[in-house]
């Protein structure tokens, strides 16, 4: 079951997003349309699109990112190189139709493997 | 002399690009006016990306309505033509540059040719399959310079009536950073760290763009290819997001509810980033010009889709699907992807261009004396 608190929906405003980046914990959540991942949004986005004076009522949908990572299974030794390189605290798990499976965060990962 | 270029999409900024390097090395004095997706976040921004190049967009013109319908996309143009006439009378500008064939260019020369402001263009006189095609002719018809970027588009500008003294067949500025290998330094193990994929695995890139005058068609069309896509197994997809023009957001849809976990999606990548990507890939598919215009130079081959770059001018590299079924997408893949067809290409070179148009285009401008004769134009039939 994913943590519903790292899921919003196109339609969402920014501070909804912002409400949901609060309760998750990390800096980062994922749109989710019909079950399938579409994008995300993180701290940094609503950062530029407060300095570009975006309305924090506005729907996330134009500053959400269609490029992301994410794992088709927990594999060590990828999750360890995603985590390196992109400095994210979380990964989506998704299956080959790109339906979110599950979520895994840093400190799990850490506290399973370290 | 002021020039000011104008662009309202990445590709275009991929002709104008070369040409105003050349400006910024020989401190010829240009503005640059920037607008629909260029400046847009839902599409990239790619903004951000010319100001990394070291230039810098003097004016920004908001102009597309939401809805990517036919009708907001009419009503956008209509704010683009009063924005622009604003810019061209603060600007004055010598010369305004805009290139290709998008109706957002058209709006721009229009707004500059009531003006009396002189409008070179840019891969003037190709064909081109939907309403785009429709929109460079007309660009041709108030432009006072044309750049064709092959002998088979300046010949049509002639028999569609234009003056010869102002047709030059200079080839396609875009590739001259492609011809002189300026981005061919770059190691796919940087893109594969950059972007966290594994392109050790087979892959290929997809760019689809909706086909206005399809309208509802779009959707029947793109379903039918992005299931064809999703069939081919052992190939990562690598996509870049379609334009804002009419029938996109109906793509989008279709993606996202088809997409599956070898679908790599970008919004906008830097333009060294998707020639690189290119030059790896095993094939390009889909309806972008790029297929047409670039692909020929890495020698790959080019599965063009649909009726979008309808009767252009193609090189050898170029496997043609107008009607879009799954069967007749499969046969020009398995063409596409044969030891024999491959070998083929070995030879083949870019018709599109020598890797010289962007010095000769700056040239023929800065030389071309602005006279009644240049500015009134007479049609030759």
């Amino acid at each position: 079951m994913v943590n519903k608190n790292f899921i919003v929906n196109k339609e969402d405003s920014i501070l909804k997003v912002i409400e949901k980046i609060e309760l998750s914990g990390h800096r980062t959540v994922f749109v989710v349309e019909k079950n399938k991942i579409i994008g995300c949004v993180s701290e940094g986005d609503i950062m530029r699109a407060l300095i570009n004076e975006k309305k924090v009522e506005s729907s996330n949908q134009n500053i959400m990112n269609k490029s992301f990572i994410f794992l088709e299974k927990e594999n060590l030794k990828e999750a360890k190189n995603l985590f390196i390189n992109t400095l994210s605290s979380v990964i989506p798990i998704v299956n080959k139709k790109m339906e979110i499976l599950d979520i895994l965060t840093l400190e799990s990962f850490l506290s399973k493997h370290v | 002399m002021k020039l000011l270029f104008f662009t309202g999409s990445r590709s275009e900024w991929g002709y104008l690009r070369p040409i105003l390097e050349i400006c910024k090395r020989n401190r010829i004095s240009f503005k640059i006016c920037a607008s629909n997706m260029l400046i847009l976040d839902s599409f990239g921004d790619a903004s951000k990306e010319i100001e990394k190049d070291g230039f810098k967009i003097n004016d920004k013109i908001f102009m597309a309505l939401d809805g990517h319908t036919n009708t907001t996309m009419t009503k956008s143009l209509g704010i683009l033509l009063s924005s622009f006439t604003d810019t061209l009378s603060r600007e004055k500008p010598d010369w305004l540059i805009l290139a290709g064939d998008r109706g957002e260019t058209l709006i721009a020369a229009i707004a500059a040719a009531y003006m009396n402001i002189p409008i070179a263009h840019i891969q003037a006189g190709e064909l081109s399959g939907n309403i785009d095609g429709q929109a460079r002719h007309a660009i041709g018809k108030f432009a006072h310079l044309h750049f064709a970027s092959n002998k088979d588009a300046s010949n049509r500008l002639i028999k569609l009536g234009e003056q010869k003294f102002r047709i030059f067949n200079y080839g396609a500025p875009q590739l001259d950073d492609l011809v002189n290998k300026k981005y061919m330094n770059i190691d796919i193990k940087d893109l594969e760290k950059k972007y966290n994929i594994n392109l050790k695995k087979n892959y290929i890139i997809s760019v689809y763009h909706s086909v206005v005058e399809e309208g509802l068609k779009n959707k029947d069309n793109f379903g039918k290819y992005m299931k064809f896509i999703n069939s081919i197994k052992g190939y990562n997809k690598i996509w870049i997001t379609s334009n804002n023009d009419a029938g996109s957001n109906m793509i989008k849809d279709i993606f996202y509810q088809n997409r599956s976990s070898d679908d790599y999606l970008f919004n906008n990548l830097p333009r060294k980033d998707y020639l690189c990507f290119m030059k790896y890939s095993k094939m390009i598919i889909g309806n972008s010009s790029s297929g047409i215009i670039e692909s020929s130079t890495y020698k790959i081959p080019c599965i063009n889709v649909g009726r979008r770059q309808n009767k252009r001018f193609r090189p050898k590299n170029v496997i043609d699907v107008l009607e879009i079924s799954n069967s007749k997408l499969n046969k020009a893949f398995n063409k596409s992807i044969s030891k024999k067809y491959i070998k083929s290409l070995s030879s083949i070179e870019n018709p599109y261009g020598d890797g010289r148009s962007s010095l000769k285009i700056i040239n023929r401008i800065l030389k071309t004396k602005i006279n009644e004769k240049l500015i009134y134009k007479e049609l030759e039939y």
